[in-house]
């Protein structure tokens, strides 16, 4: 508990001013909430300042009226410390992390194609797991979408 | 029937994943390797899909995986067999009815053994194998050259 302790208090230190909220519901798991222009900021302390660097994945999630933007990092014994911000769903463009973080690459090609998240800057954000043939603008995991609407396109492709 | 003998002693697989999990890879693996060891049936895995007798699949097929599913399937010379591997490759299992999924091999292949399970263990892959060559022995293969 110590040490998960520890990064939190050393987080507060490094990218206080631009928490929303951090929170360590139990040993090796760390929560943190920034605002999306401070995101970039944040990471550059974690990954240059704390040498936090293995982004294990970023996951994104519809709320309805915005997108969630989660970036789980791993480092020592098995902590997890997840930075997230929402961004609002008429306005999808977020700097890609690439620059910073390589790993990244995959993920970000991933959110592109499956909730429609613009990376800016990313180096080619071509399509990743879904067909060929899949039409453009058409995301599969947006709640709008209708699950027979993503069927019929699938069966014309 | 000297062609069907021959081809009884030396079954060569190559393995497909058309978008499992790995479970039923790790298990495949499990039984081409020394502890369970198919080799002293003649089973070999090999590099290429031209060099191999049997399709081994694993994975409910992928909307993507569909295309290439179907070029190797076109590179094993005949006769070919195809052998499903785990409930994804018999019938989608939970990933049927997905809007990106096929639901099992025989949706598009004939399909020669199903072996169930999830994932299907060693000796019931072995069983499945075996059934196979029991047909190759009786000449029941499907594909022009028989």
């Amino acid at each position: 508990m110590e040490q998960t302790n520890e990064v939190v208090e050393r987080l507060k230190k490094l990218v206080g001013d631009k928490i929303v909220e951090i929170k360590s519901p139990r040993k090796r798991r760390i929560f943190l909430r920034v605002e999306k222009d401070s995101f970039r900021e944040a990471v550059k302390e974690i990954v240059n300042d704390m040498k936090i660097t293995h982004l294990s994945t970023i996951t994104g999630t519809d709320l309805g009226q915005e997108i969630e933007l989660l970036y789980h990092f791993a480092y020592g014994d098995l902590t997890v410390l997840t930075v997230g911000f929402k961004i609002p769903k008429d306005n999808l463009n977020v700097r890609t992390l690439t620059d910073l973080v390589p790993g990244a690459i995959l993920y970000e090609r991933e959110l592109h194609e499956v909730l429609g998240v613009n990376f800016e800057g990313h180096p080619g954000l071509l399509p990743l797991i879904l067909p060929e043939t899949w039409p453009e603008g058409v995301y599969p995991l947006r709640k709008e979408q209708k699950f027979e609407d993503l069927r019929k396109i699938s069966s014309k492709s | 029937m000297t062609l069907s003998w021959a081809r009884a002693k030396s079954p060569w697989l190559i393995h497909f994943n058309t978008g499992g999990c790995n479970g039923c890879d790790i298990e495949l693996v499990a039984a081409l390797t020394p502890r369970f060891d198919v080799e002293r049936f003649g089973i070999k895995l090999q590099g290429s899909p031209r060099h191999a007798d049997i399709l081994a699949v694993t994975g409910p097929v992928t909307a993507q995986i569909k295309d290439r599913l179907m070029r190797v399937y076109e590179q094993v010379p005949e006769p070919k067999m195809v052998v499903a591997i785990g409930a994804c490759a018999i019938s989608g299992a939970p990933f049927k009815d997905c809007y990106n999924v096929y639901g099992g091999i025989d949706t598009l292949l004939h399909v020669d053994a199903y072996v169930p399970g999830c994932p299907p263990k060693p000796e019931a892959i072995i069983d499945g194998l075996a059934k196979l060559i029991q047909k190759k022995k009786e000449g029941d293969v499907h594909g022009t050259d028989k």
